[in-house]
């Protein structure tokens, strides 16, 4: 069947072909499903350099992933309160969906926005006009699209935490303010150790928080819960948010499964970019739960099928690289595994949205945690330790620390992971920007992961 | 006994000299040098007070906000070092209770911290006098009626070496009102003293909150006291001074330029050592004939000098 062909990563220009043999065979898709390359015709030129996953449950990914800003301009035409929620990439938005008729996304997201439309968006020429240059990070792209509004429909709420945040999004997002869109603050504060002798409490993914900063982000949740609820004519019950974090942990779950499988098995069964979209749906279900959780259940199920019969798409004993933070072009992730690495783990900033919420403490109580949780609230070394322990479980070979261009917290950060991998696991680490569009210095990206791919096997060997 | 560093205004130093420690308020000026921090993407001054951290001798804590992340990563640099430090969590929200409380525990927790280090606790008295008693530096700032154009700064921290003031005077100009970090509009709002005496940390955080200051959010205080002081310093052009990589203030200056009503001149510094002056001198100078010729002019308009 054409369903179940040898995995392999294919062209755009492939998968046309295939998806034809698809429909052929009788492959049954979602009312968003289709080929992909009508999305080519919708703007997102970059899918004609991209490499996909030739599985049915891929195709279904992307177009999940494409159709969304289609997904939130009908959920506006059926009177769903949209709540746009900014930077705490997990939590805040898990809240909104517990609270009926409201669809919750995160306008960060269109930090992408330049990358698969190649740039022709104008979204970045637009933060340019607002002061916002380069030197900012690719998500002044959020601006450029609450200006001219050719991407998600303005959302009725916004919701934006501050304080441990990095500069230039924080910067950035009250520009967006200052230009007319009213947005409701919450204080994150910036996780520290607890003190000798200092009530604590354990957060998921295996640190630990005082009480008292505990306290401080579960009333700063319960304030937004109210005020969504409020714009959404709506009530937010404790049972709507136990029903909420149980929705979200069965989505976490089958992520964690689906990342452990993919990352632990050799060879690579699911590639990189399709690993990295799919954790990018824990943050906010791309605008539809149910959707996403179908589409990483399909993921899962592929990915048990190639594992059992011993199919990959990469070469068994690619070097295994464990990835931090997420790269503003996706092209990138192809790179790795065309140079003969495979992505074995991951730290794309948001493994506070795939850890399990807590279900066995008070729900408001067990969201604070989780928005606690958040690597880049915390230390620097903090972050490092617990990547130093995903890097040993998944028996990473290298490291790459992805710059992300004028990001605050990566002109510090990636020294103090760099230092304490390299003292702990004696594995090269290496840093490296990349920005939206990596045509330019491709070449120069690829020199430097081959080195380190090289210097993988030899360790190995 | 130790002492205290710090160069962040929203460090209530009432409160530290009322645990009988002496606070003592940095502003280095920034070199560019090496000293093996890191140095692309790091804001320069957030560097220099870094390394000033580092080369003070033992006896010293520093204490560092989170009133942006720069400051807050340079914090993890110096204890990652073995340096003793302490890093106060700065609300960015200041409209809700959690706000205060928030304040009002973190000056706790560094009450404690500073017993722990030999200082005693709280006395009132102590500081309801430090509170009588605080000041704020600032540029000199005095009013000018000699014809000269008449400016403003503001942006991040101005240290006095700097000789930006000089710099603006050898241009023939006058600066006649300071908006940095370093100036007055950096002073906590006025003290309830009943309630200092009953409840201290959170009257003094519900001062400090009362700043206006850019990198709260909302920020919208700022702009407005920005507006007010610069009608009423009669203020002809504004420089907004900010360290590159600074994304707090770099991020502002379109807006600050579309609201302060006067032209504005964007200075992106990287330093205050020689090899910077030049270039600065001439960026002030070129603004300042600009604003000589638009003031004689008869079509005279308000524009945004930016770049």
């Amino acid at each position: 069947m054409a369903s179940q062909c040898c995995p392999a990563r294919i062209t755009l220009d492939e998968w046309t072909r295939r998806y034809a043999r698809l429909r052929a065979d009788g492959l049954s898709e979602p009312g968003y499903g289709g080929p992909l390359e009508r999305h080519v015709d919708d703007g997102d030129s970059r899918l004609l350099g991209l490499k996909f996953d030739n599985s049915p449950a891929a195709l279904r990914l992307w177009n999940l992933l494409l159709t969304e800003e289609a997904r939130l301009h009908e959920a506006r035409a059926r009177g769903a309160t949209i709540v746009g929620v900014m930077k705490d990439l997990g939590t805040a938005a898990m809240v909104a969906w517990s609270i009926p008729n409201v669809v919750a996304f995160y306008p960060d997201g269109a930090w992408w926005t330049p990358c698969l439309t190649e740039q022709n968006s104008r979204v970045l020429a637009i933060a340019d006009s607002l002061g916002l240059d380069e030197s900012f990070c690719p998500v002044r792209a959020m601006v450029g699209a609450f200006v001219n509004g050719e991407h998600f429909p303005i959302p009725d709420l916004l919701v934006c935490s501050a304080g441990a945040v990095c500069d230039d999004f924080s910067a950035i997002a009250q520009r967006l303010e200052a230009l007319g869109h009213p947005i409701v603050w919450w204080e994150m504060p910036r996780r520290r150790r607890p003190d000798p002798g200092e009530p604590a409490i354990e957060l998921p993914g295996g640190g630990t928080a005082p009480a008292e900063q505990v306290r401080i982000v579960e009333a700063e949740l319960r304030r937004i819960g109210r005020i969504m609820a409020d714009a959404a004519g709506a009530s937010l019950t404790e049972a709507n948010l136990v029903e909420g974090i149980r929705r979200a942990n069965r989505v976490r779950a089958c992520l964690r499964e689906l990342r452990d499988l993919v990352f632990l098995a050799d060879p690579c069964p699911m590639p990189a970019l399709e690993i990295l979209i799919a954790e990018m749906l824990a943050i906010h279900y791309c605008s539809d739960y149910d959707e996403s959780l179908a589409v990483i259940e399909g993921l899962l199920t592929e990915t048990k099928r190639r594992v059992a019969a011993g199919l990959g798409v990469l070469e068994p004993g690619a070097a295994r690289i464990f990835w931090v933070n997420p790269v503003a072009d996706l092209r990138v992730m192809n790179i790795v595994e065309d140079i003969g690495g495979r992505i074995c783990g991951t730290d794309y900033m948001i493994l506070h949205a795939i850890d399990a919420i807590p279900e066995d403490v008070l729900p408001w109580q067990a969201l604070a945690r989780t928005a606690l949780a958040d690597p880049l609230v915390g230390s620097a070394s903090d972050r490092a330790e617990r990547i130093c322990r995903d890097a040993v479980r998944y028996h990473a070979q290298a490291v790459v620390v992805s710059r992300i261009p004028g990001a605050s917290h990566c002109a510090t950060e990636g020294a103090a992971i760099r230092e304490l991998l390299r003292d702990r696991l004696g594995i090269p680490v290496i840093e490296i920007e990349v920005p939206s569009i990596t045509d330019a210095v491709e070449a120069g990206l690829r020199t430097r992961l081959q080195a380190l791919v090289e210097a993988a096997r030899r360790e190995r060997a | 006994m130790f002492g205290v560093i710090q160069t962040c205004p929203c460090v209530p130093v009432e409160w530290i000299e009322a645990h009988g420690v002496q606070a003592s308020r940095r502003i280095p000026a920034v070199t560019t040098g090496s000293s093996g921090l890191p140095e692309a993407g790091v804001c320069p001054f957030a560097r220099a007070f870094t390394e000033h951290v580092l080369a003070a001798g033992d006896g010293i804590i520093a204490i560092f906000t989170t009133r942006c992340d720069q400051m807050r990563r340079m914090y993890d640099a110096v204890v990652s070092r073995g340096r003793s430090a302490f890093l106060l969590n700065v609300p960015a929200t200041w409209q809700t209770a959690t706000a205060e409380q928030m304040f009002a525990a973190e000056l706790e927790r560094l009450g404690r911290h500073l017993q722990t280090v030999g200082s005693h606790a709280l006395d009132r008295e102590r500081l309801l006098a430090a509170c009588d008693r605080a000041a704020v530096q600032g540029l000199s700032c005095a009013d000018d009626a000699s014809g000269r154009v008449r400016l403003a700064v503001t942006g991040g921290p101005l240290p006095t070496e700097s000789g930006f003031e000089d710099l603006v005077n050898a241009t023939g100009a006058r600066l006649v009102l300071d908006c940095t970090e370093c100036s007055t509009r950096m002073r906590r709002g006025e003290i309830d003293r009943d309630r200092l005496m009953e409840a201290p940390a959170h009257e003094l955080a519900r001062a400090y909150l009362a700043m206006p200051v850019i990198h709260q959010r909302p920020n919208h205080r700022f702009f407005a006291w920005l507006e007010r002081e610069l009608t009423e310093a009669r203020v002809q052009g504004l420089i907004v001074r900010r360290y590159v990589w600074c994304d707090v203030w770099h991020a502002e200056v379109r807006r600050i330029a579309d609201e302060a009503g006067v032209p504005v001149l964007d200075l992106q510094v990287n330093g205050d050592d020689d090899a910077a002056e030049p270039r600065t001198a001439t960026r002030i100078g070129g603004f300042v004939e600009m604003l000589q010729r638009a003031a004689s002019s008869p079509k005279w308009s308000s524009t945004c000098e930016c770049g």
